[in-house]
């Protein structure tokens, strides 16, 4: 952190000297870390995807309206789930730059969205598809649509932004904009989903009430979302991994690392 | 499953086209992604002058 490298530490940061969120906000520290984490989080999201989509597209059971169709929601609402956690992610990591100057907080959120941007597409693509089989038109004007819109708006702002500017400080003080209207789409998707369990419990959102969610139901959705998030955090950490070193490039430890596992 | 289950199974209702392209685009854009994140990483060490192991996190 730039703010505790030029100041004695006091205030807020007394007594986290020593903690390990304290010495991972420095990016050198930072670096290595995500170097390890990345094949744990690889191997995480393998065995949950195939777990999720196994169960999604053999075990689940279906409803006589949609019919096999149904299978799409099995990774369209994780998709929109995580699309929607990633903004959120996203949000945090821009607000804890902006308040603190953190370094790596910053870089994080650069190195967030674009893979927010992936769910975003899935979750579109997705819910097209769903829909065209289910109803016979491509878009349904609902909350869901009109969120999954917003959020894939709110992360191609982000990068169209980070992309023009080359002051990135000030990119990400605009970006707070951006940020504000992703949480409202996040809100009133959330509002839309409280009222559909207040009037069918028990049932998936946006479904025709006709899908129970049943164990089977759950552990699909969220073997596939943890999946979804433990692939979402590898490419973002391996995206990480290169912004640091694209911003770092002229800093001392970049150099020495060099120095050190040169031949 | 015998032959025949496999092909309905595949068939889908009659949403084959809906479900496997819900489905298969997904393994299509992580392979996009990490292409693009093998492209923008090579950049980077080519930027720097690094060989490919002082990526590594060691």
């Amino acid at each position: 952190m730039i703010l505790c490298e030029k100041l004695p530490v006091r205030g807020t940061f007394k007594g986290f000297e020593n903690s390990a969120w304290y010495r991972y906000c420095a990016p050198e520290a930072f670096y290595p870390l995500a170097g390890e984490l990345i094949p744990l989080l690889a191997a995480a999201a393998m065995i949950a995807l195939a777990a999720g989509l196994y169960l999604g597209l053999f075990a689940v059971s279906l409803d006589a309206h949609q019919g096999e169709a149904a299978r799409i929601l099995f990774i369209h609402v994780p998709a929109h789930r995580v699309s929607m956690l990633l903004c959120l992610f996203t949000a945090t990591f821009a607000a804890i730059g902006l308040a603190f100057n953190a370094r790596l907080a910053a870089m994080a959120t650069m190195a967030l969205a674009p893979t927010g941007l992936t769910f975003a597409f899935l979750d579109i693509w997705t819910g097209c598809i769903w829909n065209k089989a289910v109803s016979g038109d491509w878009w349904q004007p609902n909350p869901g649509t009109f969120s999954a819109l917003a959020l894939a708006l709110f992360y191609l702002g982000f990068i169209v932004l980070h992309t023009a500017t080359e002051d990135w400080e000030r990119a990400n003080k605009a970006c707070v904009l951006l940020l504000l209207a992703g949480a409202v789409s996040i809100l009133v998707d959330f509002a839309s989903m409280q009222s559909w369990t207040a009037q069918q419990p028990g049932t998936l959102p946006g479904t025709t009430g006709e899908i129970r969610l049943g164990t089977v139901e759950l552990a699909s959705l969220l073997m596939t979302g943890l999946g979804f998030l433990a692939y979402g955090g590898a490419a973002a950490l391996l995206r990480l991994r290169c912004v640091i070193l694209e911003r770092e490039c002229r800093s001392m430890w970049v150099a020495q690392r060099q120095g050190r596992s040169a031949p | 499953m015998s032959p025949d289950q496999w092909l309905e199974f595949l068939q889908m209702g009659g949403y084959a086209v809906h479900v496997w392209g819900s489905f298969l685009v997904l393994p299509a854009l992580v392979l996009i992604e990490l292409a693009i994140l093998r492209f923008r990483k090579r950049e980077v060490l080519g930027h720097l002058g690094w060989r490919r192991d002082q990526f590594r996190h060691k």
